[in-house]
């Protein structure tokens, strides 16, 4: 046998495998029990009444779960776009060039929703609206969102910038771009894999949030979050489980798509 | 003893594209660059001036500070001091983008989400040029690189050796005042290098655009050029010719990065009459330039292929072989001359002699003009 | 003279490095104003005194504070130290504690399985760790509270094979807690230790073998060195947002006995007392401060080792 298998075996060690599984069941067994109930046409949690999509009827007919989706679609269209927005233009003057001055302080403040503790977050952003006279509800919502959601936008985004060659800028400044046209012709375009992975993942963070909406949000725009937990106080329904697997499929069909574009990142280099 | 080898090389040999002469089309004198926390200057006093139309190559080991010089006359470095003028005016206040003048990169730098017609055509698009002409260079310039067929595709799509003409033709395309190339043959196999060696030459002929060609690589130096300057530690050690550079060196480190060359101390004998006469191996006369004391201990270099081997007795100091290394076309053969070491390169096209071997005796003769004086101590 | 040449031959770099300024200051003027002056705003708050109706009042005081640590007499007015808040932020440091222990339990072994995978094969390892991730953490509360309650599937399977009589309390326990940190930031524990996994050098691991150390020497010696800033990477990533956290308790635990997170989320709610939640808040954010100033220097540590 090749050399490679044989230090392949000395390096393993039994039971991390194993381990490995039950992590990965730890991580997925709620997720698929909570989905596979969704489909359970009894409540019962002993028996199999079938299969069928009555608590998916049920949940979109139920007009608090259908406005609060709507809403949570809402914040997060709006809350990624300004975030996305924010931390590309960040990336490319952080990134691209001598560092600036203060670029330290810059980089960690851009990180700074990161290392905040959530709760924190909502309690601080409350006290500030309220203080400074702005009505709970979209705007403030979208405020929050949009500070919360900068650094999972510059993650991705800056990672794709960083695998940009500085000779390309060099290349096009040396054949008569200015500054704003290598931005425009070069970075951009090939930035965009990483912009659109940013963007899904503010998104995602956004449509989870539930600690900071939970504070920040008004009567008429409570969010999907706020909403099942609210209907989670009152009583477990199957229905929430409906909810729950459906955005669930949302945040892994977003998460795959923001996967699969940094994966191609990292082909075309 | 810079003057002299550009001076010898001047009177000698006057080149076609004389900066003297000719117009000159790019000028860089007392350029100085230190990097922040770095002790020694990248650049250390650096001045020379290359005429239009020529094809001037910086050659010189890394670290020379050749690169650091191309990327200030590009824009992308500021000197600490010193100027750079080009047609004679001061290009050092406008940025890359405004400066005519275009770089062929190391690694090509071609836009990877255009295609190659994009590629070519992207400066003149900065420029704004309407869309008609545009069509038209791009279609000229992919002639003149031959790659006219590869317009649409994009440039992973290519070569290595295909990368490298597109590169130079998104520089040429503009029809720059003067183009920079920084290391373009050096990502390219031995043989694609040598193809694109004869063929840049060949379109700098036919462009006759200034050529700056910055290079590690000695052949390709004296290949190319109309003048070489030779750097080392952010210094020009010498400027002439290729044939000058080779031939008489200005200095130790001249004759020992380009070419192979014996390395020998030598004592004058005598001098007078413009010439002075220095003695190597004990026993062999060399001819030397004039301002030598007698008496003066003196470093003289001596190429290989000047080495010349004789049956014993018919030259002037007998020797021992005590290795040959074969290399194909030639066998470089090392010799002990009582104390001292001495290498000579032979030709297989003289059949008539044979080559010798290890333990052989014979005798060294060096022809008295073959030599050149590179280092004197300073007694 | 040669003063001006300088100044003027840099113009277009002063130019350039202005622009980059200006394009930067949008996102930086958001953070400010959205986050750093909120935070700012909660440390006003927690020196000011509580309104009858909520919100403050303008006038300093250390009550928030003194109220951390006292018990004011209802009777006489006079203070008594008081433990219970120090306790429910000792407990909440306990459980974040244990949990990132829990983590790194099941994250270790499993990192080191990924990063001993086929190269090929490890960022599909790695992105069926991150998922869950993504996944909405209110909807995995609610799916670990759904299997683990009393009428749950584990319960009513035990209870089907007769192996338990009455359901196993596990729902609303300090366990589940645990149980539901550990859960919800294990990726968190596994990413960095993968990274620095796969960073570190297999010819170490070959040497060591060479040089005659058992598999058991050169995981100790060599394997969990080498991922040692991963590690800690890790356990910083775990522990701060499980010691601010506030659904894991409040739905897993039942809501009834508080921790950190809860109880400042409280004071917002039904107390309405804004500056003991600040002053909850200011407190909780020094021990994360802390974390993290310890992080960082950990972190300095291992680059200066690997330099030497």
């Amino acid at each position: 046998m090749s050399h490679a298998t044989r230090i392949d075996r000395l390096r393993s060690y039994p039971g991390f495998g194993p381990l490995t599984i039950i992590c990965l069941t730890f991580l997925y067994a709620p997720l698929l029990v909570v989905s596979v109930y969704s489909f359970n046409a009894t409540r019962s949690i002993t028996e199999w009444g079938g299969f069928s999509f009555d608590w998916y009827v049920r949940a979109f007919n139920n007009p608090t779960i259908r406005d609060a989706a709507g809403n949570s679609l809402f914040v997060a269209v709006c809350a990624a776009t300004l975030a996305t927005t924010l931390a590309t233009m960040a990336a490319i003057s952080l990134l691209r060039g001598p560092p600036l001055k203060g670029q330290t302080g810059a980089v960690s403040l851009v990180s700074l929703p990161l290392m905040v503790p959530e709760i924190i977050t909502a309690i601080a952003s409350l006290i500030f609206f309220v203080t400074i006279g702005v009505p709970l509800g979209f705007v403030s919502l979208i405020a929050a969102h949009t500070v919360f959601c900068i650094p999972f936008a510059y993650l991705p985004i800056s990672a794709r910038l960083s695998g940009i060659e500085a000779t390309l800028d060099e290349a096009a400044g040396d054949l008569y771009a200015s500054r704003a046209d290598v931005i425009r012709t070069i970075l951009i375009p090939l930035m965009m894999p990483g912009i659109a992975s940013g963007f899904c993942l503010a998104f995602i963070v956004s449509l989870d949030d539930f600690i900071i909406a939970n504070f920040v949000s008004g009567p008429g725009s409570t969010t999907l979050p706020v909403a099942i937990y609210g209907l989670a106080r009152i009583g477990f329904t199957p229905e929430i489980n409906a909810v729950a697997t459906l955005m669930l499929a949302v945040s892994i069909l977003f998460v795959g798509l923001s996967w699969f574009l940094g994966r191609k990142t990292t082909q075309i280099n | 003893m810079k003057d002299m080898a550009t001076s010898l090389d001047e009177t000698q040999v006057p080149p076609a594209t004389d900066p003297l002469v000719a117009k000159t089309a790019l000028t860089v004198s007392g350029a100085v660059k230190y990097y922040p926390n770095a002790p020694m200057p990248a650049l250390n006093d650096v001045s020379f001036s290359i005429a239009e139309n020529e094809f001037f190559t910086l050659l010189g080991p890394s670290g020379c500070g050749k690169t650091t010089l191309l990327r200030s006359i590009a824009g992308f470095e500021d000197l600490t001091s010193g100027s750079i003028r080009l047609d004679g005016d001061s290009i050092e206040s406008l940025a890359p983008n405004q400066r005519p003048i275009n770089t062929v990169f190391q690694h090509y730098a071609l836009f990877p989400h255009m295609t190659v017609a994009e590629n070519v055509a992207y400066p003149l698009r900065r420029l704004r040029l309407d869309a008609r002409a545009i069509e038209r260079r791009v279609a000229e310039m992919l002639a003149l690189v031959k790659l006219a067929e590869m317009a649409d595709r994009k440039p992973a799509k290519l070569s290595g050796g295909q990368q490298q003409r597109i590169a130079l033709a998104r520089a040429l395309a503009p029809n720059p005042r003067l183009l920079l190339l920084d290391e373009p043959l050096s990502a390219l196999d031995l043989k694609l290098r040598r193809e694109m060696r004869t063929e840049l030459k060949q379109i700098q002929i036919k462009t006759g655009i200034t050529f700056l060609f910055v290079t590690h690589d000695q052949e390709e130096a004296l290949a190319m050029s109309d003048r070489v300057a030779v750097m080392n530690n952010g210094q020009v050690e010498q400027i002439g010719r290729p044939e000058a550079i080779y031939n008489a060196p200005a200095n130790e480190f001249v004759a020992t990065f380009i070419g192979e060359t014996n390395a020998l101390s030598g004592l004058v004998e005598k001098t007078g009459s413009g010439a002075a006469q220095v003695i190597v191996l004990g026993g062999i006369a060399l001819a030397a330039d004039a301002d030598l004391a007698v008496g003066e201990r003196v470093g003289v270099s001596v190429r290989l292929e000047k080495v010349d081997l004789r049956p014993p007795g018919e030259g002037a100091v007998d020797a021992i072989v005590e290795q040959t290394v074969f290399l194909g076309t030639d066998t470089v053969v090392h010799l002990k001359v009582g104390k001292e070491t001495l290498q000579a390169r032979l030709q297989h096209t003289d059949r008539a002699r044979p080559v010798p071997a290890p333990g052989d005796h014979c005798s060294v003769h060096i022809d008295p003009g073959a030599a050149t004086v590179v280092a004197r101590s300073n007694r | 003279m040669q003063d001006a040449a300088a100044v003027a031959q840099r113009s277009y770099r002063v130019g350039e490095a202005r622009s980059r300024r200006v394009m930067l200051s949008p996102a930086l003027t958001v953070l400010v104003v959205g986050l750093v002056c909120p935070l700012i705003i909660v440390l006003v708050y927690s020196f000011l005194e509580a309104g009858t109706y909520g919100g403050v009042e303008w006038r300093f005081s250390l009550e928030a504070y003194q109220q951390f640590l006292f018990q004011r007499d209802i009777f006489d007015d006079s203070l008594s130290f008081s433990t219970a808040y120090l306790e429910i932020f000792g407990r909440s440091l306990f459980m974040a504690v244990l949990a990132t222990a829990v983590c790194l339990a099941i994250g270790f072994p499993t990192a080191y399985f990924i990063a001993t995978r086929p190269p090929e094969q490890r960022m599909f390892w790695v992105f069926l760790i991150t998922v869950p991730y993504w996944v909405n953490l209110l909807i995995r509360t609610l799916a670990l509270l759904f299997i683990i309650r009393d009428q749950g599937p584990i319960n009513a399977a035990l209870q089907g094979l007769d192996m338990i009589d009455a359901p196993l309390r596990i729902a609303y326990t300090d366990f589940a807690i645990v149980l539901g940190l550990a859960y919800s930031y294990l990726p968190f524990m596994i990413l960095p230790i993968y990274a620095a996994l796969e960073r570190s050098d297999t010819r170490l691991v070959e040497a060591a073998y060479d040089l005659y150390a058992s598999k058991a020497r050169v995981l100790v010696d060599v394997v969990i060195p080498g991922a040692k800033a991963g590690i800690i990477a890790g356990a910083i990533l775990v522990f701060i947002p499980s010691i601010g956290s506030y659904l894991a308790p409040d739905i897993l635990g039942g809501g009834r006995e508080l921790l950190a997170g809860n109880l400042i989320a409280q004071q917002f709610q039904a107390s309405r007392n804004w500056p003991f939640g600040a002053a909850c808040a200011v407190i909780l954010m020094t021990v994360v401060m802390l974390g993290l100033i310890q992080f960082v220097r950990s972190q300095e540590r291992t680059r200066r080792g690997e330099m030497r």
